[in-house]
């Protein structure tokens, strides 16, 4: 067994080859150790577990555990590269803190709402949760229970729990946290396209010769794209790019125009540019007349607030946020008229030098350009506007849906695109875009799922931030949460989250790997299998959807959140859930569990498990007895197949490393709504099919304030955010010890000349306060971060720092998503 | 790269172990945990605010840090916030590029970082390679508060190897 | 006397009816050596003192008459000193 330096070195070459070709090495091969019997690894793809990029990793599995991650090389997405934390992808399931039983707070033996965590069966976890639910259902109706998920629940987890909820128990309040993320983006592309999703991809970075980040660090958030648009800009030279932001960040380092802004003025300098090109006749108008409509929005629409806020009483059209009237151009060129360059200027205070040349940028028909926007655009009080905006100035110039000419709005979790928006898992939404209130859409998904008509109820459900609102006041008592760390995560802790899952009258039941500050409220905790301990699907911000096996067992009694949300329907009969006219009308559906009428339906249990693919276990499908995944997904793919989200068969995407929808024909679309690129482009060059007569819409919407700016007593703005070495709240990636040592805990940004003026030094602790709640952290005056004077940056990933028991829940009036960007607080030494 | 001579040492040493590497898998009992510390990256009630430990230096290491795999990208083994990175200059290539770690003594950049996306070679590192901070970082000297599981696969050749002998 | 040593591997993607020439073609280049293939897909390992030398090699098999695309995979440097050429 004695080896050299030299053949060690080819050994783990061959190794880490064989590895990104998914070949098993034999024993010649692999002279580290004499049998191959002991060194073979087998490897698979998964996408990675972070972000909405979506990269694709190999993933080795040796004895039951994962060893290895490393980029895959044959997925276009990342060809070979991941990030600091794709890299330890092989460690997030090994924290030393798993959860492996169901803990239940409990006193001498009996559950008590303020008893301590204690190991219980999931027979008793279920006996308890049915109880609460039955009764809760029985006193107050479906409104009262409602679920919390993700964007990283997996397509068909979302699925399965969208119909759980809106068919099993008849209750819209199901939101996933892509609530907090991307439901602008959502709002943004109904209201100008009438269809979710980019119209673009990827490959518009390799073709584009500016690129514009509006509200995205994608340097720390989307590293892997950042490589794309970093190697397009070092490679070609005369490719530029222009960072807006209101703080400086990492991805100016490669910026050509540097902007910072005063928050909320994206607006402003939205319509700036709209002006600009309309007063210097670059407008495409072969484009704009035969693809746009104008329109105008409703304004003063209120901040999301509670109806006793005085900002939402104050304002004249907050229930009718999301309405508009019929423009023309020429009434769109007199609104945006006003925001000439002196104005833009004044509201944002970016030098005017700088504003001339993003709209001459903009406005060039020769150049190729791709605006890049994520939570600086879409975490707004005015998130859908800014959104319409970013819009209106491609439209105006034709340049869309073709490559490198894109309008890009990024996801932040990586199936936010996937499972939440194309599945629909939003309270007011069904799958392929289809929503609750229109009578039309609830029959489609009515006869799909083949259950009676009048089961899924008209009405929204409660949404993310109005759901810790219900908790709060009572109306909403039992609750679980999947896939997410909302405690943390969520805005006005203090006022909200807290009170909300700790009112005594409220079940409170969390599924997660890890013990998170989400679970430290909840009242019952389930442990659940992560990542590619479960067999899975994601969908990314560019429309690919990629599917990954089950390669390891989850620890101790742990379940994936669909073997939960499954074996759970078969607690509840439909007699208990449904409504009685709807039964006594459609006789053969009583006495049926919901298991029966939601899952064993004949549609999701038609695959049998000898489908499943040899040497991967599945836990889901063994306990059913049918191959779940594949029924679920195929069941799911029927509402889109023929309506413009056609998915490929299911098995073809475990052998692909990713396809873009609509599939058609085998064939993945790179470019929608153009002739060419696209199979439902037909009628015209451009072909916005997702409005009726395939025309997409300017609109004509106003710089409006912010909910809560900065003054005597709370002197500086807010801004949060994540980091490049953390996850979302840092439940996975804390707990990988290279991660943790990387970037260890929150700090509070600064700029040197406010610490000076409060007698504060770098290293200093301070309190971090607003009128709703205060936090303690320390003092950061250098680093990748620098604020200008009058802004405070601090990360909300530390669970020892909770930064969200400061900020305001604010949100979009059309979105509710929350403006996690903006308010104002005060910094005191501690 | 004179000093990975010992971390190679180090490795060798682990293959040559005749083994006692223990995997623990299976369920563990549970026991109760208090309310209010459950949460394992806090270990304080929700409604408290507990004083943040004070900032830490990154930390400087005498030669390479151990990989956990032959595919993970080198963690820096020290100092490195300093180095500016931006359009312009790239610090980190003052040492690690090609040319200069005759000088450096610095381990030279991997081959893979002259290729481009469609695997041609370049003169120079790959533009999509440039900004090294992506995927290598620091440690600063702080101490993670939950322990990690993960084994490293040549434990578990040599395991079941041993297992296989015995 | 010490000196550098170079090691990359490689998988090569290979036309299927082109593989055992291409195997062929490489089997025969210096400092170079096969290891596992399937129908499509060809590891390969290749030492060299120079760096610029190991990429000349991927060069030569990317011009392999069969070869679609070449992926370096790993690389690492070492000095070796004398006792260990």
């Amino acid at each position: 067994m004695k080896m050299n330096r030299r053949e060690f070195i080819k050994a783990n070459a061959v190794i880490a080859a064989a590895g990104a070709a998914g070949l098993a090495l034999p024993t010649k091969a692999s002279n580290l150790i004499t049998s191959s019997e002991f060194t073979k690894l087998e490897w698979n793809k998964a996408p990675c577990r972070f972000c909405g990029t979506g990269c694709s990793v190999m993933v080795a599995r040796k004895e039951g555990r994962i060893v290895a991650t490393q980029g895959d090389p044959d997925c276009e997405v990342n060809r070979g590269l991941t990030c600091i934390k794709g890299y330890f992808l092989s460690k997030i399931m090994y924290g030393e803190d798993r959860l492996k039983t169901p803990m239940l707070r409990m006193t001498n033996g009996k559950f008590d709402k303020n008893g301590d965590f204690t190991p219980i069966s999931w027979d008793k976890a279920f006996d308890i949760m049915a109880e609460k639910w039955k009764a809760t259902i029985k006193k107050k109706g479906p409104t009262a229970i409602g679920m919390f998920g993700s964007g990283q629940w997996t397509v068909w987890e979302g699925y399965a729990a969208s119909k759980l909820m809106k068919a099993g128990f008849g209750s819209n309040n199901i939101d996933p946290n892509a609530r907090h993320c991307m439901a602008s983006a959502v709002g943004g592309f109904m209201r100008t396209f009438g269809i979710d999703e980019p119209m673009g991809c990827y490959n518009d970075m390799e073709e584009a010769d500016k690129f514009v980040l509006w509200g995205s660090n994608m340097a720390e958030m989307h590293p892997i794209l950042w490589t794309r648009v970093t190697d397009r800009r070092l490679s070609a030279p005369h490719v530029r790019v222009a960072v807006l932001s209101t703080y400086r960040h990492r991805s100016f380092d490669l910026a050509d125009l540097p902007i910072i802004f005063t928050p909320q003025a994206d607006l402003a300098v939205l319509n700036y540019i709209a002006n600009y090109i309309i007063q210097n006749n670059a407008v495409n108008w072969d484009f704009v007349k035969k693809h746009v409509n104008f329109r105008k929005g409703m304004t003063d629409i209120g901040y999301g607030l509670r109806p006793t806020h005085p900002l939402q009483q104050q304002a004249q059209n907050a229930d009718k946020a999301g309405a508009s009237s019929p423009s023309s151009f020429e009434e769109f060129k007199k609104f945006v008229a006003e925001y000439d360059i002196d104005k833009a200027h004044e509201i944002s205070a970016v030098p005017k030098h700088k504003l001339l040349e993003l709209a001459k940028w903009y406005a060039d028909p020769e150049t190729r350009i791709t605006s890049f926007w994520t939570m600086g655009a879409n975490q707004h009080t005015r998130g859908v506007w800014c959104n319409n905006l970013l819009y209106n100035i491609h439209l105006l110039t034709g340049k869309i849906a073709t490559p490198g000419c894109s309008p890009f709005s990024l996801t932040g979790q990586p199936s936010a695109c996937g499972t939440a928006r194309e599945v629909g898992t939003f309270s007011h939404r069904l799958p392929a875009d289809m929503v609750v209130a229109n009578p039309k859409h609830r029959a489609i998904t009515e006869k799909i799922w083949k259950i009676p008509s009048g089961i899924i109820p008209p009405k929204p459900g409660y949404h993310a931030v109005l759901q810790n609102r219900k908790l709060k006041d009572g109306e909403l008592n039992c609750y679980w949460v999947q896939v997410n760390n909302n405690m943390q995560a969520a805005p006005n802790m203090n006022e909200e989250g807290l009170p909300g899952y700790r009112n005594p009258e409220n079940f409170i039941v969390v599924s997660d790997p890890y013990p998170t500050v989400t679970t430290q409220a909840a009242d019952l905790v389930l442990p659940t299998a992560m990542w590619v301990e479960k067999e899975g699907a994601y969908g990314n911000a560019e429309r690919r959807t990629q599917f990954w096996y089950q390669m390891v067992q989850a620890p101790g009694e742990s379940k994936s959140d669909l073997w939960q949300l499954v074996e759970f329907s078969k607690r509840f009969i439909t007699d208990e859930v449904w409504p009685k006219e709807v039964l006594d009308a459609n006789p053969s559906y009583k006495g049926k569990t919901l298991f029966d009428v939601l899952y064993k339906n004949g549609q999701v249990d038609k695959f049998p498990l000898s489908d499943r693919a040899e040497g991967y276990d599945n836990q889901e499908s063994e306990a059913f007895g049918f191959y779940i995944q594949k029924g679920l997904f195929e069941e799911y793919a029927t509402f889109g197949r023929g309506h413009g989200h056609d998915l490929a068969p299911f098995d073809d995407y475990h052998e692909a490393h990713g396809l873009r929808w609509p599939v058609v024909d085998g064939k993945e679309t790179l470019w929608r709504f153009k002739k060419g690129s696209d199979p439902y482009a037909k009628r015209a060059e451009w072909d916005f099919y997702g409005k009726p007569d395939g025309k997409a819409i300017i609109f004509a919407l106003p710089y409006e304030p912010p909910a809560e700016s900065p003054d005597a007593d709370y002197d500086l703005w807010l801004c949060t955010g994540r980091v490049l070495e953390h996850w979302h709240s840092g439940s996975m990636t804390q707990r990988v010890p290279e991660l943790y040592k990387a970037f260890p805990n929150a700090v509070c940004y600064m700029h040197p000349v406010d610490a000076k003026k409060r007698g504060l030094r770098r290293g200093d602790e301070v309190i971090v306060q607003s009128r709703r709640g205060e936090t303690k952290t320390r003092v950061e005056t250098r680093g990748r971060n620098k604020p200008p004077e009058g802004l405070v940056y601090v990360p909300w990933f530390d669970a020892s720092q909770l930064i969200n028991k400061v900020t305001l829940d604010a949100t979009d009036p059309i979105s509710k998503q929350t403006d996690f960007k903006k308010c104002a607080v005060k910094v005191i030494k501690a | 790269m004179k000093t990975s001579k010992k971390s190679f040492a180090k490795i060798t040493a682990l293959l040559m172990l005749t083994g006692t590497a223990f995997i623990a898998v299976g369920a563990v009992a549970e026991k109760t945990i208090r309310g209010d510390h459950f949460a394992t990256l806090r270990h304080a009630p929700l409604n408290t605010e507990p004083t943040p430990p004070p900032l830490t230096n990154e930390k400087e290491h005498h030669g390479s840090l151990a990989r956990n795999y032959p595919a993970q990208a080198p963690i820096i083994p020290h100092q490195a916030h300093k180095y500016q990175i931006n359009r312009k200059v790239n610090q980190c290539l003052s040492c690690h590029d090609r040319s200069r770690v005759h000088e450096s003594k610095a381990p030279m950049i991997a081959i893979s970082h002259y290729l481009t996306r469609n695997n041609h070679f370049l003169a120079q590192v790959s533009p999509r390679r440039y900004f090294c901070t992506q995927c290598h970082v620091s440690q600063e000297s702080s101490t993670p508060l939950v322990k990690n599981t993960f084994v490293d696969v040549d434990k578990l050749v040599e395991a079941s190897a041993n297992k296989k002998q015995h | 006397m010490s000196i550098e040593l170079h090691v990359c591997s490689l998988v090569v993607q290979v036309k299927p009816e082109k593989m055992p020439d291409v195997r062929q073609a490489i089997m025969v280049m210096k400092d170079t050596e096969l290891s596992v293939n399937n129908e499509i897909k060809l590891v390969v390992v290749i030492e060299g003192e120079r760096r610029k030398q190991v990429m000349e090699r991927v060069d030569e098999i990317n011009a392999i008459p069969g070869v679609i695309s070449t992926s370096v995979v790993y690389q690492q440097s070492e000095v070796l000193e004398e006792d260990e050429i």
